[in-house]
């Protein structure tokens, strides 16, 4: 058996051998194969290889400026964008240099999304960017309206006539002098597309924009507009471009502009869509300059990786009210990082449907009122950088600071309430009911807002204390709106507008039937009368009568327990310890980064 | 015989894609339509101004909503036929433009990705089948596991710390040189590597065991050469044809790696459009994708086909 095996073995072992010659042919020939195997392989990997590379390698770069004018300085960021291929050079180094190299003259700040096409007149861009591009004849600062290209301004008695005095000596950016004519060619491009802005009440109350001499402009309404000067601190579209911007005879707003010419900090130089916008500093801007010759704002839309590429020195500052948690920051903080916060007119509520099935029931409202304890809130998901709110608006608000106490952390007091009004514990129930209806709320929240969810938890427990069965319900952007809007929650987490929208593009929207605003208010008893009272505010000139009103409307929303105050919004910024200089609460250039310079 | 193959099969699947499409068209037409609120509306949120019924009525005027569905239709189709898919609602610029501009760095980033996927699996799968049951296939069967198991942004977190923070060899984010596509590339790979080391490594052990490999090795050829001339070949078919299939995931599952590594392509783009309702932007996307993942699938066919002579020659595998 064994030797037969092996018999076997040698026989095929000599068939091996004889065909050996036969085999080495054929070898050849199938090593010709392979070889074209092989090619073909590399070929395609070398395909692959090369079409991603060619795809990344070509940059889409629009100079916006002369492209000729490239400074060495812009060089020297451009270098050390490019200067990666270097290969006796270890990596590490390389990456490190071009950090360095951008940061002696480049301010690098994090974007979390695309700057866009910066055109003034239209809301496609980040407010922010165009802060820093344009300016406005006024602007916000805590709430108030202070001057910017208008150094002051008049207001006739019966508060028709708006007559500003201009900043003497202004210049656009391309070195044209700014004055009334400009701006009167400006204002009347936006007002001549005011549906296009409903927000801004005054546009239809404007009759004439008058320049009877370069450094002074009136504007005519045909009725009162008390938000007229918020409307001009707004971003955009009331903001000042200048005479080569425009498309000839066009306006912005159709046929978008030639180039972004403004009076503010910076000045657009170069723009790679959903990656970067570098800005320089405009030689002409009439206020203190910026300190850094030229500001990168990098799009980094996650938080998360806009904290890294901090730490990694690859941006030097990031600033912002919705993003950046207290988490990142105290740990940024430990790390060595300057962190700094400003409060801002924004403020985090709770808003109560009162023409909800179960919060119709103003004691409900109440009881929710008492039930929520907003410093937990403050202390627990902020870690006290978001202090606890006192009502809808924030005290900084004109009139709106009307000195009525919120109503305390009690849930005994939410209890007796509840329990007065008849919502009582049934049997074993955790949660209670009446006439078998039990008192659950749907809390309804925007998914895409960072804190929203943790604060919709601590709400869940606080109010389970006292019987109330909070579901929550994260819901897309567009949906929650619309289930707003409709009326369809029972309870939903939203921060005021703030900023420019306060107060008066907010009466506006109260008062608007179909708004969402209008249907959280829409069970209030007195919600008729209410809405007339917030229309007269936009209008009314006696101050005292508006401070009454104020009262009135202040006084309803507490009585009628719409909203309960949460937090008050805050910007949070981490920068570079390296760095100073930065201004959170300044009213011009955007996210205070102006006047940042080394250390 | 190569060329009326590849021929044949180029046109009965370009005719395909032409029926596709306007099946496509017609969905993504209708789909995004069928979205809970509206791109009017999402306009007015986005700009805080009141939502009355005039300001509804005047943004859909403005953008062209207020025709009828089927008009709608026909005029947007009118469009596609001229190479123009219309203006993004968000940044008022061709979404053509803004298409193809992301199209090139998610091509990109998912043709890194595959050229990985490639490479990787193929050594690792080799490698791993070569030594079955050994200590090398036992570490690389656990690669696959974690591989396969881990989810893409913390993968990518852990990668960026590692080489971006720790030794300081990548940058962290962005996309202006080719060393900002190693990592995301890599992030986006490595589930796809680990799937493809395991398809590679079980076939090439099925493939091992048939006969005409047998048959090679007893007329004496080396191990190695019957692996790189019959074995891996015909261990590839498989590969190819997944191939086809994940390519399209590839390209359209690339937005959490975009995301965290501020990569500027179509993934990020679509999210964003989806959540503003920029219906333009978003039936572009769509017909954008649809097209490539038949492409796609077109091109692993002749791959196939370059890798396996009988499919060239009409039959079935």
């Amino acid at each position: 058996m064994h030797k037969s095996k092996m018999d076997e073995e040698v026989v095929i072992l000599k068939k091996v051998q004889a065909s050996h010659f036969h085999d080495v042919l054929c070898l050849n020939e199938t090593k010709g194969m392979d070889r074209n195997m092989k090619k073909r392989i590399a070929v395609l990997l070398a395909a692959v290889m090369s079409i991603s590379l060619m795809a990344c390698g070509g940059q889409n770069t629009q100079n916006t400026q002369n492209t000729q004018t490239a400074s060495a300085a812009e060089e020297t960021v451009q270098a050390a964008e490019s200067q990666t291929g270097q290969e006796s050079e270890p990596a590490g180094e390389t990456v490190q240099e071009e950090a360095e190299a951008a940061k002696k003259d480049t301010l690098i700040v994090r974007m979390a999304k695309d700057v866009g096409d910066l055109n003034p007149h239209t809301m496609k861009s980040q407010m922010a960017a165009q802060d820093w591009v344009y300016e406005s004849l006024v602007a916000l600062e805590k709430g108030a309206v202070v001057p910017e290209l208008a150094e002051s301004w008049d207001i006739s008695p019966d508060g028709l006539t708006y007559t500003f005095h201009l900043r003497e000596g202004v210049k656009f950016s391309d070195g044209t002098d700014f004055n009334s004519a400009i701006a009167k060619r400006n204002i009347e491009a936006v007002a001549n597309h005011a549906d296009g802005y409903s927000f801004l009440n005054s546009l239809a109350s404007l009759e004439s924009v008058e320049a009877p001499d370069d450094l002074t402009l009136v504007l005519k309404l045909n009725t009162p507009c008390n938000s007229l000067l918020n409307d001009f601190t707004f971003s955009r579209p009331l903001v000042m471009l200048g005479e080569n911007g425009f498309p000839g005879e066009g306006d912005p707003y159709d046929n978008g502009i030639t180039e972004p010419i403004g009076t503010g900090m910076w000045v657009l130089k170069e723009y790679v869509a959903d990656q970067y916008a570098l800005f320089e500093r405009n030689e002409y801007y009439w206020g203190e300059k910026p300190k850094f010759q030229y500001m990168k704002a990098m799009v980094i839309p996650d938080v998360n990786t806009a904290v890294t590429a901090l730490k990694a020195g690859e941006i030097d500052v990031m600033a912002d009210s919705t993003q950046i948690t207290a988490d990142m920051y105290k740990e940024m903080e430990t790390a060595g990082f300057k962190t700094e916060t400003a409060p801002t007119t924004s403020i985090s509520n709770l808003n109560i449907n009162t023409g909800g099935e179960i919060t119709g029931d103003v004691n409900v409202r109440l009881a929710l009122e008492y039930a929520t304890d907003n410093t937990a809130i403050s202390e627990g998901i902020f870690g006290g950088l978001q202090k606890p709110a006192t009502a809808y608006f924030s005290t900084d608000v004109p009139y709106a600071n009307v000195g009525i106490a919120p109503y305390p952390y009690d849930p005994d007091k939410a209890n007796v309430i509840l329990d007065e009004a008849g919502w009582v514990y049934e049997g074993d129930d955790q949660v209670r009911s009446k006439d078998g209806k039990i008192l659950e709320l749907d809390l309804i929240y925007d998914a895409s807002v960072t804190n929203d969810r943790d604060i919709a938890l601590i709400l869940q427990s606080q109010y389970a204390q006292v019987g109330i069965q909070l579901n929550i319900v994260p819901q897309d952007s567009q949906i929650y709106r619309q289930n707003w809007a409709n009326g369809e929650f029972g309870v939903l987490i939203y921060s005021s507008w703030g900023g420019s929208y306060e107060p008066y593009a907010t009466l506006a929207a109260m008062a608007a039937d179909g708004d969402k605003f209008h249907t959280v208010q829409k069970g209030m008893k007195n919600k008729p009368e209410l809405d007339d009272i917030m229309l007269d505010c936009l209008t009314q000139k006696d101050p005292e009568m508006l401070q009454e009103n104020f009262n009135y409307i202040m006084q309803s929303f507490h009585d009628e327990a719409v909203y309960v105050p949460l937090t008050v919004v805050s910007t949070l910024a981490i920068y570079n310890s390296e760095l100073a200089g930065l201004d959170l609460e300044s009213s011009h250039g955007g996210m205070g980064i102006g006047g940042m310079y080394v250390e | 015989m190569w060329n009326n193959f590849a021929l044949r099969q180029i046109g009965r699947q370009l005719t395909g894609l032409l029926v596709l499409l306007f099946f496509v068209s017609v969905a993504a037409f209708v789909l995004v339509r069928l979205l809970p609120g509206d791109a009017a509306t999402a306009y007015l949120n986005s700009i805080n101004a009141p939502l009355t019924e005039e300001a509804i009525e005047e943004v859909e005027k403005e953008l062209g909503l207020d025709a009828p569905l089927p008009v709608q239709y026909g005029k947007w189709m009118i469009q596609v036929f001229k190479g123009d898919l219309g203006f993004s609602y968000q940044t008022g610029r061709p979404v053509t433009e803004e298409l193809s501009e992301d199209l090139r760095y998610t091509g990109a980033l998912a043709l890194t990705a595959l050229g990985w996927v490639l490479v990787l699996s193929l050594i690792l799968g080799t490698f791993s089948a070569g030594h079955s049951g050994g200590a090398v296939d036992m570490m690389i069967r656990i690669f696959t596991f974690l591989g396969s198991a881990m989810p893409k942004f913390w993968l990518g977190f852990l990668a960026v710390s590692l080489f971006s923070l720790r030794w300081k060899l990548l940058p962290v984010q962005g996309a202006a040189t080719w060393k900002h596509l190693i990592l995301p590339s890599l992030t986006l790979a490595c589930s796809y590597i680990a799937t493809y080391t395991k398809l590679l490594r079980n076939s090439i052990l099925e493939v091992q065991s048939s006969p005409f490999v047998l048959h090679a090795r007893s007329r004496g050829f080396s191990k190695r050469f019957v692996l790189v001339r019959h074995v891996i070949p015909n261990a590839m078919t498989p590969v190819f044809t997944t191939l086809g299939l994940h390519l399209g995931g590839i390209l359209s599952g690339s937005v959490i790696v975009e995301n965290v590594f501020a990569w500027p392509g179509l993934g990020r783009m679509c999210v964003d459009a989806v959540a503003a309702r920029n219906y333009p932007m978003i039936q572009g996307y769509i017909l954008l994708l649809s097209v490539i993942f038949v492409t796609a699938n077109m091109l692993c066919d002749l791959a196939c086909a370059a890798f396996h002579p009988r499919l060239r020659a009409g039959g079935r595998t």
